[in-house]
Order: C-alpha cells, then structure tokens, then sequence
C-alpha cells in the first residue's frame, strides 16, 4: 500500500473542543478512501485539515502531521498554494463562480500564471471532459455556471478542481445535495477519476462508501475507530461501535 | 432506532423456528408411523412437508422485500442471506421426510409391517434434533451451539454405517425380506442427508455469528 497522503498522531482542537484524537490514518495512492461517521464525529474537520482549509480559523490549534509525499504539510516552508494546487476539493453544495462556465474552469490555471488562449482551451476541454460534463456545455461555454442544474454544477465544480492537476481530490458530500441520476454520474465519475487521482471522500450515504470506495474510515467523538477495506468494514467490521453505526443502529 | 427493522429480523428468524419445528415433526411422524404400520402418519407428514413448501416461499419473499428496503449490511447482511441459504436445506429436508413418508406408504400398501432397527429410530430423533438445533443457533447467535450440532454428524454417519451393516448381514442370511431390508437401508441413507442438511444449517449459522465460512 502506498500512501500519498497520511497523518500521524493527528490532534485539533477548536479552542477547548478536542475535535480530532490522534488520527493516524493512511489514504493510498489511486484508490478512493472513504471517510464515515455521524454528525459531529470529526471526519469533515479531518477532510478540510488535509488541504489546511482550518488552521487559520481562530482557536484552532493542531499538533501531529499531515504527509503529502513526504512533506508536512504544516511545515512552515510548505506554500498552502502549492498545497492545494495538489490537493483539490470540492464542497458539499455546488459552489461555481458567478461567472462563465469557461472562466470558472480558466481560473485556476490563470492564477497559477497560464495566460495563452490555446493551452487555456486545451486545460478547459480537458477538465470538463474529465468531470463528464464536456459533451452538455461544450456549445455554451461562455453561459453562465449558475445557468446549470445543480449535478451539472457540482460536476464544473469537479472541473475547475481538476483543471489545476491535482494529485488528490477531497470531496465534501460532493452527492448529498443532488438527485438520485446525478448522484449516479457523479460515481460514476469517481470510478474513473481514481486512475488518475487519489480520492478521499466524506460520505453520509452508507450504500455510497460500499459503491464508490476501496477503503474506509469509521470516526466517532474525533477518534478514529477503525480503517480497512471497504469490503471487510462492511461484512465483518472489527470494532462493534463500527457495526453499530453501519447498520443504523446509532448516529 | 431501526425498531422496524429488528422486529422484522426477529419475525424471520421465528419463521425459520416455525419451519424447522415442521421439519422435525415430520421427521419424527414418519419415523414413528414406519414402525406401528398403516398409512395415516406417513400421510399426516407428507401434509407437513408440503406446508414447509409455502413456508419457504414466504421466507423467501420476506428476505427479498427485506434485502431491497434494507439494503443491509454486516450482521444484518448475514443474517438476511444466511436465513436465504438455510431455508433451501430446510425444504431437501422436507423432501427427504416426504420420500422416507412415500416408502412407508408402499410398505402400508403391500401390508408389511417391517421391524425397525433401534439404530433407525435413534438416528431418527438426532437427525431431527439436528435440524432443531441447528435453527435455533442461528436464532439465539449461539455458535457453540451451532459447533455442536456440526460435530454429531459423525454419530449419525457411523449410525447409518452401522444400520446398513446390520441389514446387509440380514440380507446375506435372508433373515428378512430382502426388498424390506433395502427399503429401510434408503430411509436410514434419508435421513444420513437430512442430518448433512442440519450440519448445512450449523455451518451457516456460524458464518452469521463469526463472519466466517468454515
């Protein structure tokens, strides 16, 4: 198993809120990990520490590492922009810019430097093919983003993550605000992107972590209480607060 | 939480009790019927069996409607699948009492009131004890019990070694019919498979419990 991405000995805490407990989990290269847990446990503060998206949040301190290839993370050297070129997410409600669809995707790239038209058109068709959603805008790319459907939204929203190449892509209950159809193409998208990314996503949909993910990890009160294969947590889960909570007995 | 759900996991394994229980009365009403002659308690089993027919089609429809409204998993995916594994080898055993209740009709018919061997009649209440037991560790998640049944297979297979062993020397010194000496030679061989279905049931029952199949 060769992990991208891992924490050791992870601790935060909102002021006197221990929030997470000395998380030690490792998300391996090219699978989809999957992060479960009621409301509150801590897996969507575990989420948004990998891409240092609360540690500027007043009263909250960490202790213990995040290791993206090797580096910590909060290594005073690491640039967060050049953290999250590499670890993009994308949000539980399709969050698109009020702009173009095109613009939404370009953004990225330009504030990463890339001005030429052409490499920008390629970086935009690229990215929207990648998300599935190439062939519905390709005739109305100067539209606007909010002109769409809420999957076709969450689906630029994955476009505009990719359009910066990243290696890891952090997914927020990216389905949970969508239809049953949009939800399926969003798998459906997951399945594929994991060739080329490392997917870690926070689900509340049980029947999703068994579709989508290759690994799991079941967080109660900030602990992380068991990890594995997706496989072996949902058959035989080893930990009875694990079972407990998979079949809705809690939470 | 989830009060729905249990009491219908709950109602499932009663109807698996319900049919093991029906099981095991045609069992022992076959077996008891093949000794005092006559055709009323084979007729009575083969009764038994056929509702353990509309038993298992209830079972059945019951773990579908509860697999697509569920969608369970872990122990609740175990105990569903587990419940649609065991209810075929409760319906073979409701066959192989029904075929044992055929042979005894026949021998109704042609008058013969065969002398059963003690050996039959004690494989007989263990082979039905078995089945019992067997849906009952599943129902209780008792593995021990579970064990247990899976280890009085070997009683019951040196039983039916033993009963055909007896019949054949019968045969060879022509002490007995020879045609009734077979006859009972293939009910024991019944319920040697009826006891093979109980050990299915046990295995079963343990993979729910442990998450293991042995």
């Amino acid at each position: 198993m060769d992990a991208i991405l891992k924490t050791e000995h992870l601790n935060l805490w909102y002021g006197d809120n221990h929030a997470l407990k000395d998380v030690n989990l490792e998300m391996p290269e090219h699978q989809v990990t999957a992060l479960i847990g009621p409301s509150g446990c801590g897996k969507s503060t575990f989420l948004k520490t990998l891409d240092r998206m609360n540690d500027l949040i007043p009263g909250v301190r960490i202790e213990g590492q995040v290791i993206y290839r090797d580096r910590n993370i909060f290594d005073p050297q690491v640039d967060v922009t050049w953290l999250r070129r590499h670890v993009g997410m994308v949000f539980q409600k399709p969050n698109p810019f009020p702009m173009s669809i095109y613009d939404n995707i370009a953004y990225g790239p330009r504030t990463h430097g890339i001005r030429g038209k052409k490499e920008l058109d390629q970086i935009v068709e690229k990215s929207l093919r990648g998300a599935a959603i190439w062939d519905e805008v390709k005739d109305r790319l100067k539209k606007s983003a909010l002109s769409l459907s809420g999957g076709q939204q969450q689906r630029i929203c994955i476009a505009r993550a990719l359009a910066v190449e990243p290696d890891v892509l952090l997914m927020d209950e990216a389905t949970s605000a969508l239809d049953p159809i949009s939800t399926s193409k969003i798998e459906d998208l997951i399945a594929d992107l994991k060739k080329s990314y490392t997917i870690v996503i926070v689900t509340h949909n049980m029947q999703q972590a068994t579709r989508v993910s290759d690994r799991c990890a079941f967080f109660l009160h900030g602990e992380l209480v068991e990890s594995g294969e997706t496989e072996q947590i949902f058959s035989v889960p080893k930990d009875k607060r694990t079972e407990d909570y998979i079949t809705g007995r809690f939470g | 939480m989830r009060k729905t759900f249990d009491a219908e996991l709950l109602e499932l394994s009663h109807e698996l009790t319900a049919m093991a229980d029906t099981a095991q009365d045609a069992i022992d009403l076959v077996t008891s019927s093949l000794a005092k002659g006559g055709e009323e308690g084979a007729k009575s089993a083969i009764e038994l069996t056929s509702t353990m027919d509309q038993m298992e089609r209830d079972i059945e429809n019951h773990c579908m409607s509860l697999l697509m409204r569920q969608q369970p998993v872990a122990r609740d995916l175990r105990t569903i699948s587990t419940a649609l594994k065991m209810v075929t080898d409760l319906q073979r055993i409701g066959d192989q009492a029904a075929n044992i209740a055929e042979i005894s009709l026949l021998m109704a018919a042609d008058g013969v009131k065969p002398e059963v061997p003690e050996d039959l009649a004690i494989m007989s209440r263990q082979a039905g004890l078995m089945v019992r037991q067997a849906i009952a560790a599943y129902a209780d998640r008792d593995e021990t019990t579970a064990q247990a049944v899976v280890n009085l297979d070997d009683v019951v297979d040196e039983l039916f070694v033993k009963i055909k062993h007896d019949l054949t020397e019968k045969i060879a010194h022509q002490e007995d019919h020879t045609g009734r000496a077979v006859d009972l030679i293939i009910i024991a061989k019944y319920l040697e498979r009826i006891a093979d279905h109980a050990v299915n049931i046990a295995n079963w029952a343990i993979f729910c419990v442990t998450g293991q199949l042995q």
